[in-house]
C-alpha cells in the first residue's frame, strides 16, 4: 500500500533529463495541440460566460489569459485556459487517461507566475501527463464502468496539482498532501453525450486544472491531506472504479507505478482532426461523406437520404439519432451539442464542407445556413451493420468506429463509400493513423488564425515549442498566444 | 536520448455501456432534475410552515457558531493565508478575520470554518449541510443586499435539496466510500445561490447541471487523517455559489442531470448489469414542499462525527450518575446495531497531532468521555496525542470494546447499548438513546442551542454584546433588511474598535 509514495517520490525526482526522447517529442506535441486548441476553444459561446465570471472578478494578476491578454490569478487562468483547450473537443488524449489538458491549462499559467524555463515545463507536463494516464489506466474506461465519472473532473486535478507542484519545486511530502488536497474537488459525468447543453463538459478541463492549482496552492501553505489517497481502502481508485458485488475491484492498483521510468504514457498520443466531439467515432463518416461529394459533385437538394453504417453498438449510435433535433434553447447550447451529433456534422460536413471552427460558429441556428443543416440531418440515418465490415473488409484493418457511407441520390444513383481513415483516429488493428508535426502545427495555425493571432505570433509560438528545452524562460511565449 | 516503452491500454471485460440503455429504456424516471429545479425555483418564505421556519434559524445560528470556533483550526488559517495571496475584490466578509473578499472565496472561508471541528448539523450517514448552505447565503446576501425573509428561504431550500439529493442516494448501504458532505453539499449550495440571485428554473436546473461536475471526494481522511478533509464544506460551498454565477452569466449543461444514464446518480450509486438503479431518483422530488426531510437533523452536542453523539452522551450520564472514575473501569463494551446501517465512524486511535482522528474515533470518543468527562472542542484541541491527558485516554482507551451486535433491532439508532463493566465486580448498562439534537426524537432548546453558539463564539473571541446580537437578529431575521448588522456582529473586534 505505498502506491501514492512510490508515484510522488518519482513525480518530485522526475528531471528534463530523465526523460528519453520519444517522451519529450510527445509532451511537446501535447503541448503543441493543447495550445492550438486553447487558442480556437477562446471562440466557443459556452466559455464566455466562464470569460465573464473571471473578468468580473478582480483578483491578483498574476498569469495572463490566452487569447484576451486579461490577467488573474494562476487558478482562474487555469479554469479559463482548461476551458478554451476542451472548447471544442479537438483536443489530445492518451491511453488511461480520457479527456486531458488539465496538466496544460495549469502548466501555462503557473510557469509564468513562476517563471519557469522550458527543460522544467516539459517535466512537469510529462508528470502530469503519466499521472492522470496512470490513475485512469489502473481502472477500466470510464464508459464501461458502472460509475460513469470523466476523466477531466476525477483524474485533471491530480494532473494539474501533479504540474503545479513541479513547477513550484515541492518535495515529497508536499507533493503528497497536494494531490491528497485535490482529492476533495472531484466530480463530473457522462451525462452529456445524452442530451443537449454540454458547454459545461468542455469547461470540466478547466475545472480540473483550477482545482489542481488550487490543491497545490493550499499545500504549499502547509495544509495537509490524507496519506494514501490513490490506494486507499476509501481512496480515489475505489470510489472512481469500485467493486463487483463479489468484491473483486474494477482496478488495479499496481498500474499506478507499474515500470515508472521505463513505461511512458506521452508517446500514446492522440488528437483529432475536426473541431467536434463526434470525430473520436464518427470522423470516419465525415471524411467518407467528404470525398464522396468531391468525387462526384453532387448539390445537398440531390440527396434523397443517407445512411451511415458502423461496425458496433456504440453510445453515439443510438444518441447520434437524437440530438439534431434536440440541440437546446439557445445558440450557446445548440453550439455545445451540434458537435456531438453525428447527424448535424455530416449534414454540415454535406453543406459546408469540412466543420471547422467558423464553419460551426457561423451556421447554428439562428445563424448562416442552419436551416438547411437542420433539414438534411433529417434525412441522414445511422445504422449498425456488422456483416459489412466482416465481409468487406476481410482481415484488413478500417477506422475503429468506422462510417460507410451510403447517399441515394434523387436521380437514382446510390454512391457508396467505404469507410475512410481520419487523421489522428485509431483503427481496428489498434494502430492510431498519427498527425505528422507539420499537420499539428498547421492544425494549430488554424485554430490560432480563427482566434486572431497574427501569422508572426503563430510563427513564435511553434517555433518556441519545438525548442522548448532551450527556452530560458516562458515569458517568450506568453505575449504570442495572446490577440 | 534513448526511447522509453510506451504504455499499453487495458482490456476489461466489464461493459456498462448495455446497462446504461437498458436503464434508460426500462428504470429511468424521467424529469426529476427538472422537476426539482422548478420546485426551488417556485419556493416561497410563505410556503414554508412555521415549524420549519424556526428550524431553519436554529441551524443558521448553529451554523455561525461552528463558523466562529472554525476559524481557530490550524487548516482555516492556512486556508486564510491562501486566500489572502490571491488578493481578490471586497464583495463579502470572512468571519472572525474581517478580511473581504470576493464572494466565491469567502464562502470557500466560512464554509470551511463551519465544519472545521465537525460540530455542525448532522443529516444522516456522515453528512452535513449547514457549512455548504449558510455560507453561500452570508457571502451572497452581502454583496447582493437581500433580506432576513429572502436568507432563510434560500437556508431552508439549500438544506432541504441536500436532504433529498442524498435521500436518493444513500451511499452507506452501498459501501460507497464517497465524502457525503462533498457528494451532496454542493447541490445544497447550488440551489441556495440560485435563491440568493432570484434565478429561475431554467438557470436553477442549468446551476445543478453544473454542479454535478464538482460534486465527489474521497473519504480517505477518515482513514489516514489529513486538513483538507475539513476544508469540503468550503469546497462545496464555493463550487455550488460559482456554478449559480456561472449558470446565470449564460453558461449550460446537459439535461437530465441527476437521474440521466450517466448522470450524477449513477456515477454516486451505480447499476446492475441488468439495467436496474442502486438508487431512487424519485426520493429527489417525492412531497417536497409538504415533507420536510430537513427534520431529520441532529444539531450536535459534541464536535464528533455524529455516530458517536449518543455514545458519548450515554457514558457521559452514566459516569455522572454512578460517580465512575477512570480507575474504577475494567472494561466497556460499546454494542452497536449494524441492522441500523450506522456503524461507528472508526475504532482507530489517533497518530501524534492528529486531530481529525480523535474526532472519529469512537474508542477515543467514549475513552476521552471517562477520563476527561469533557468532550468540548477545548477538550479534543487540548489532548490531541501526544499532549494534555492524550496517553491517559489512549491508556484508557484500551479497555473500551465495540461489539457488533447481530440483532437487528428496527431501531433507527447507532448503538443499542453500553455496558461498564468495575474493577469492584459490578456492572452499568445503558440504553443509548436518540443524542441530544436530534430534531425529531430529542430536540435542543434555544437555550441548549444559544449556549453551543456563546461557547464557540467565545472560542472566536467575539464578545458577548457581539453574541447577544447574533442571537437575536437570527431569532428576528424576518426583521432584517440587508445583512449588515449579522455580518458585522460576526468579526472580532479589537479594543479600541
Amino acid at each position: 500500500m505505498n502506491e501514492t509514495k512510490d508515484l510522488v517520490r518519482w513525480i518530485t525526482g522526475l528531471k528534463y533529463n530523465d526523460l528519453p526522447s520519444n517522451v519529450v517529442d510527445f509532451t511537446k506535441r501535447f503541448l503543441m495541440d493543447d495550445i492550438g486548441c486553447m487558442l480556437g476553444g477562446s471562440l466557443q459561446l459556452g466559455n464566455k460566460a466562464v470569460l465573464r465570471d473571471v473578468l468580473s472578478l478582480i483578483a491578483k494578476p498574476e498569469s495572463t489569459i490566452a487569447v484576451y491578454g486579461d490577467k488573474s490569478t494562476a487558478s482562474n487562468v487555469a479554469l479559463l485556459d482548461g476551458a478554451f483547450i476542451a472548447g471544442w473537443d479537438y483536443d489530445s488524449t492518451a491511453v488511461g487517461g480520457g479527456h486531458m489538458g488539465s496538466q496544460t491549462a495549469a502548466l501555462l499559467p503557473m510557469s509564468e507566475t513562476e517563471i519557469s524555463d522550458g527543460k522544467e515545463m516539459l517535466a512537469a507536463e510529462c508528470a502530469g501527463i503519466e499521472v492522470q494516464c496512470r490513475l485512469g489506466n489502473a481502472g477500466i474506461s470510464f464508459t464501461r464502468s458502472e460509475h460513469p465519472w470523466h476523466s477531466n473532473t476525477t483524474l485533471g486535478p491530480f494532473a494539474a496539482a501533479t504540474v503545479t507542484g513541479k513547477i513550484l519545486g515541492f518535495d515529497e511530502e508536499e507533493m503528497e498532501n497536494a494531490l491528497a488536497i485535490a482529492s476533495g474537488t472531484l466530480g463530473g459525468n457522462y451525462q452529456h453525450y445524452w442530451n443537449w447543453g454540454s458547454s459545461m463538459k468542455r469547461v470540466r478541463c478547466g475545472l480540473g486544472a483550477s482545482a489542481g492549482v488550487q490543491a497545490a496552492l493550499l499545500a504549499r501553505e502547509g495544509l495537509t491531506g490524507p496519506k494514501e489517497v490513490l490506494e486507499g481502502e476509501k481512496g480515489l481508485l475505489e470510489i472512481l472504479f469500485g467493486q463487483t458485488e463479489e468484491g473483486t475491484p474494477y482496478y488495479d492498483r499496481s498500474i499506478i507505478n507499474g515500470d515508472l521510468g521505463e513505461l511512458w504514457y506521452a508517446p500514446t498520443f492522440m488528437t483529432k482532426s475536426g473541431a467536434c466531439l463526434c470525430v473520436s467515432s464518427g470522423g470516419s463518416a465525415l471524411e467518407t461523406a467528404l470525398s464522396l461529394k468531391n468525387k462526384y459533385d453532387f448539390s445537398p437538394e440531390d440527396i434523397e437520404s443517407v445512411t451511415v453504417e458502423v461496425n458496433e453498438l456504440h453510445t453515439y449510435t443510438e444518441l447520434a439519432q437524437n440530438q439534431a433535433t434536440d440541440l437546446g434553447n439557445t445558440p450557446t447550447q445548440r453550439l455545445g451539442s451540434s458537435g456531438w451529433s453525428l447527424r448535424w456534422m455530416l449534414a454540415e460536413t454535406l453543406l459546408l464542407g469540412r466543420p471547422t471552427i467558423r464553419v460551426q460558429l457561423g451556421n447554428i441556428r439562428p445563424y448562416g445556413r442552419y436551416r438547411e443543416i437542420e433539414e438534411l440531418s433529417h434525412r441522414i440515418e445511422i445504422k449498425v451493420n456488422e456483416e459489412y465490415y466482416k465481409e468487406h473488409f476481410k482481415g484488413r484493418a478500417y477506422p475503429s468506429q468506422s462510417g460507410r457511407v451510403i447517399i441515394r441520390l434523387r436521380d437514382g444513383r446510390v454512391l457508396d463509400g467505404e469507410p475512410l481513415p481520419y487523421l489522428g483516429q485509431r483503427m481496428s488493428d489498434g494502430k492510431v493513423n498519427l498527425h505528422t508535426p507539420a499537420q499539428l502545427e498547421e492544425k494549430v495555425r488554424e485554430q490560432a488564425a480563427v482566434a486572431g493571432i497574427s501569422t508572426q505570433k503563430q510563427d513564435h509560438v511553434i517555433e518556441f515549442i519545438r525548442t522548448l528545452e532551450d527556452q530560458r524562460d516562458i515569458l517568450r511565449l506568453i505575449p504570442n498566444i495572446v490577440r | 536520448m534513448a526511447l522509453g516503452m510506451v504504455a499499453k491500454p487495458r482490456k476489461s471485460n466489464w461493459d456498462f455501456e448495455s446497462a446504461f440503455h437498458k436503464y434508460n429504456a426500462q428504470f429511468r424516471e424521467g424529469g426529476v432534475t427538472r422537476r426539482l429545479a422548478e420546485n426551488v425555483a417556485g419556493l416561497e418564505y410563505c410556503d414554508i410552515p412555521l415549524d420549519v421556519l424556526e428550524l431553519g434559524k436554529m441551524m443558521l445560528l448553529d451554523a455561525l457558531g461552528c463558523i466562529l470556533s472554525g476559524s481557530t483550526q490550524a487548516s482555516s488559517r492556512k486556508a486564510l493565508r491562501y486566500v489572502r495571496s490571491l488578493g481578490c475584490d471586497p464583495q463579502s466578509t470572512v468571519a472572525v478575520h474581517g478580511d473581504r473578499t470576493h464572494a466565491y472565496y469567502a464562502a470557500l472561508l466560512n464554509g470551511s470554518f463551519c465544519h472545521a471541528w465537525a460540530f455542525d448539523d448532522s443529516l444522516g450517514q456522515g453528512l452535513s449541510g449547514e457549512g455548504a448552505v449558510v455560507p453561500v447565503v452570508l457571502a451572497l446576501s452581502e454583496w447582493q443586499m437581500r433580506n432576513g425573509h429572502d436568507i432563510l428561504t434560500a437556508v431552508i431550500a439549500g438544506l432541504e435539496v441536500i436532504c433529498r439529493v442524498a435521500a436518493a442516494a444513500p451511499l452507506v448501504p452501498l459501501k460507497r466510500p464517497l465524502d457525503p458532505v462533498s457528494a451532496f453539499g454542493p447541490w445544497g449550495a447550488a440551489a441556495a445561490a440560485t435563491k440568493i440571485l432570484g434565478s429561475d428554473a431554467n438557470d436553477v436546473e442549468n446551476a445543478f447541471t453544473l454542479t454535478s461536475s464538482q460534486a465527489a471526494a474521497t473519504l480517505q481522511p477518515i482513514e489516514t487523517g489529513g486538513e483538507s478533509f475539513r476544508l469540503h464544506t468550503g469546497f462545496a460551498a464555493m463550487h455550488g455559489l460559482r456554478v449559480a454565477n456561472l449558470a446565470r452569466l449564460g453558461l449550460s449543461g446537459a439535461r437530465e442531470i441527476l437521474e440521466g444514464p450517466e448522470g450524477f446518480l449513477m456515477c454516486i450509486s451505480g447499476i446492475h448489469p441488468d439495467g436496474r438503479p442502486k438508487f431512487d431518483a424519485a426520493r429527489v422530488n417525492e412531497g417536497f414542499g409538504k415533507q420536510w426531510i430537513l427534520k431529520g437533523v441532529t444539531l450536535k452536542k459534541y464536535p464528533v462525527e455524529s455516530s458517536q453523539l449518543g455514545l458519548i452522551e450515554t457514558l457521559t450520564r452514566m459516569k455522572e450518575a454512578h460517580n465512575i472514575r477512570p480507575e474504577d473501569v475494567d472494561e466497556i463494551e460499546i454494542c452497536q446495531n449494524m441492522g441500523s446501517g450506522r456503524a461507528l465512524s472508526s475504532s482507530r486511535l489517533p497518530a501524534n497531532e492528529d486531530l481529525l482522528a480523535t474526532q472519529y474515533s469512537a474508542v477515543w470518543g467514549a475513552s476521552m468521555a471517562m477520563v476527561l468527562g469533557s468532550n468540548d472542542i477545548k477538550s479534543y484541541r487540548d489532548n490531541v496525542p501526544p499532549n494534555g491527558k492524550s496517553s491517559e485516554i489512549a491508556e484508557f482507551a484500551k479497555r473500551v470494546k465495540i461489539l457488533n451486535s447481530d440483532a437487528e433491532s428496527g431501531k433507527n439508532v447507532d448503538l443499542e447499548k453500553v455496558i461498564i463493566k468495575l474493577r469492584n465486580g459490578m456492572t452499568n448498562e445503558a440504553s443509548v438513546a436518540w443524542p441530544r439534537g436530534d430534531y425529531l426524537h430529542n430536540p435542543m432548546t434555544w437555550e441548549e442551542l444559544e449556549d453551543k453558539f456563546r461557547a464557540q463564539a467565545q472560542l472566536g473571541e467575539i464578545s458577548i454584546t457581539q453574541q447577544d446580537r447574533v442571537i437575536d437578529i437570527v431569532k428576528n431575521l424576518e426583521e432584517q433588511d440587508d445583512t449588515t448588522a449579522l455580518v458585522s456582529s460576526l468579526v472580532r473586534r479589537t479594543e479600541q474598535q
